[in-house]
């Protein structure tokens, strides 16, 4: 078992050296895609890597990397008898990094899909087009699209972030939404897909949408109704629509009563740097319509509904903490 | 990832191997790290040493086994507390040359610290020219033929060490790599 880990691993580390050059061509990138879709395992091997990837991402910032790149180059040389001890790795201190593991990762993968993507939009921008067909579309912040319509097809690959379309009808049928984990067909339906941590948001506005999952598992979703799926099929069964996943497209984030780690999450993705919360705070339930354009006052609304405090230790560095009384 | 099951311990061998054998730690400390840290560090260490052992029994076949154990996780954690050390000393060294608005609170520093060392630890096994190639990716960004042109070696070797890096590294995260539980 550990040797199809480290293989996939392998592989998943192969990938990541080829995608992290400038000089990357669109043949790879799907090869890439193709790679990741072609077995459950792939994803978690790539989830690692990305994982591996991230530590660093508190570093990449102007200011920051010299010193961290000057720190880390710091020659390990111990003056002791045998040099060969440097190399030997010490028990693992537990828990070293929970800080870390609350803050937002960078998505690399969305980084990359963004880069060579059709249709991409950066931190924080959104986007509308109006497709050949007559269909509407809505690309969120850091989200990426490829738009493939043929004499016989109607199909949209999502590579990162978030959509949502209006889907017209049309003689080639329903509108098809290629997704890492899986397909979901819609005809004259209004749905929306977002990538969360934990697979792929589905949920349907208008109409009905039915979602084909790489396994092969299908399952339809009525009108406002929303599931997550994954490569493996469904999550769970279907739950009311979240306003938040359209209200996006009006600029605003309508918080229902999620927790403040998931609030923390979404609000993250329109903005560059870290916004973490701390664990205590995490579970605290949010409701109210938070503007998506101005992040920092949505954040500085927080305290005026909940018992927390914002703490800007840098610009680009924001944690969300307990207020103390 | 397998460990090979402890052997029973009866409750007063912690006791009785700390009897034994602190004292002998102790100075095998000093004598072998006495120019990194100074006694009541090596003190400390003879210390945690003891703790990683009661944390996670196990027995010995012999009194020379058990030394070659103490002694090895002591060098583990010897290792470790210089170069978190070194680490931040380089970090604040050159911090102290930027401007204090942008002096993060000594808290976060101690994060980011933490969060440099742990990478750190990720990449002690890479040899220097693939370490030098993983960090000028990952943390300045620059492409392949950029690192290439920099250390002379060709654009495909610099893929190639950037995967290696990152297997290495990957296998650590994912808990893979025997060497990340032993002492």
């Amino acid at each position: 078992m550990a040797e199809a880990h480290f293989e996939h691993l392998q592989q998943a580390a192969d990938w990541y050296a080829r995608l992290s050059d400038e000089a990357l061509d669109e043949s790879q990138h799907a090869a890439w895609q193709r790679w990741l879709m072609a077995d459950p395992a792939h994803h978690a091997a790539w989830a690692v890597v990305e994982k591996v990837g991230a530590r660093f991402a508190p570093f990449r910032e102007t200011g920051r990397r010299e010193q961290a790149y000057d720190a880390l180059q710091v020659p390990a040389t111990l003056r002791v008898g045998r040099r060969r001890a440097l190399f030997s790795i010490g028990v693992l201190a537990a828990g070293g990094l929970l800080g870390w593991r609350a803050l937002r990762d960078t998505a690399l993968a969305d980084h990359f899909a963004a880069l060579r993507a059709e249709q991409a939009t950066r931190v924080g921008e959104r986007r509308e087009l109006r497709l050949a067909d007559g269909s509407r579309l809505w690309l969120n912040t850091l989200s990426a699209l490829d738009i493939d319509y043929g004499a016989d097809r109607r199909l949209l690959h999502l590579l990162a972030g978030e959509m949502l379309l209006e889907a017209s009808a049309d003689p080639r049928g329903p509108i098809r939404v290629a997704t890492r984990y899986g397909e979901v067909a819609g005809q004259r339906s209004t749905f929306g897909l977002c990538h969360q941590d934990d697979g792929m948001c589905l949920s349907v506005f208008a109409g009905m949408a039915e979602v084909t999952s790489v396994g092969g598992s299908r399952t339809r979703v009525e009108q406002g109704m929303q599931l997550t799926f994954s490569a493996k099929g469904v999550h769970d069964a279907p739950r009311p629509v979240e306003a938040a996943r359209r209200s996006w497209t009006r600029g605003s984030y309508v918080a229902e009563g999620v927790s403040l780690g998931r609030f923390v999450e979404e609000l993250g993705r329109y903005r560059k740097g870290y916004l973490g919360c701390s664990p205590e705070v995490a579970d605290l339930r949010v409701v109210g319509s938070f503007p998506l354009a101005d992040s920092e006052r949505a954040l500085d609304m927080l305290p005026l509904v909940l018992p927390v405090r914002i703490r800007r230790t840098l610009p680009w560095w924001v944690s969300i903490e307990a207020r103390i009384s | 990832m397998t460990i090979s099951a402890p052997a029973p311990l009866n409750p007063d061998s912690i006791d009785g191997l700390y009897r034994r054998h602190h004292g002998w730690l102790y100075q095998w400390l000093q004598r072998r790290f006495g120019d990194a840290f100074d006694h009541a560090e090596a003190a400390d260490l003879a210390q945690d040493t003891f703790v990683r052992l009661l944390l996670k029994p196990r027995g010995f076949a012999s009194e020379g086994d058990a030394r070659a154990f103490l002694c090895s996780v002591a060098r583990g954690l010897s290792i470790d507390r210089w170069r978190r050390r070194q680490i931040e000393k380089a970090w604040l060294d050159t911090l102290s040359a930027q401007p204090e608005s942008f002096a993060p609170s000594a808290e976060h520093q101690a994060m980011l610290i933490d969060a440099l060392y742990e990478i750190d630890r990720m990449l002690r096994r890479l040899s220097e020219k693939t370490r030098t190639v993983f960090l000028l990716a990952q943390i300045h960004g620059y492409g392949y033929r950029e690192i290439g042109e920099r250390l002379a070696i060709s654009e495909r070797m610099v893929k190639k060490y950037m995967a290696r890096a990152m297997l290495q590294c990957a296998l650590l995260e994912a808990g893979m790599n025997d060497d990340a539980v032993g002492g």
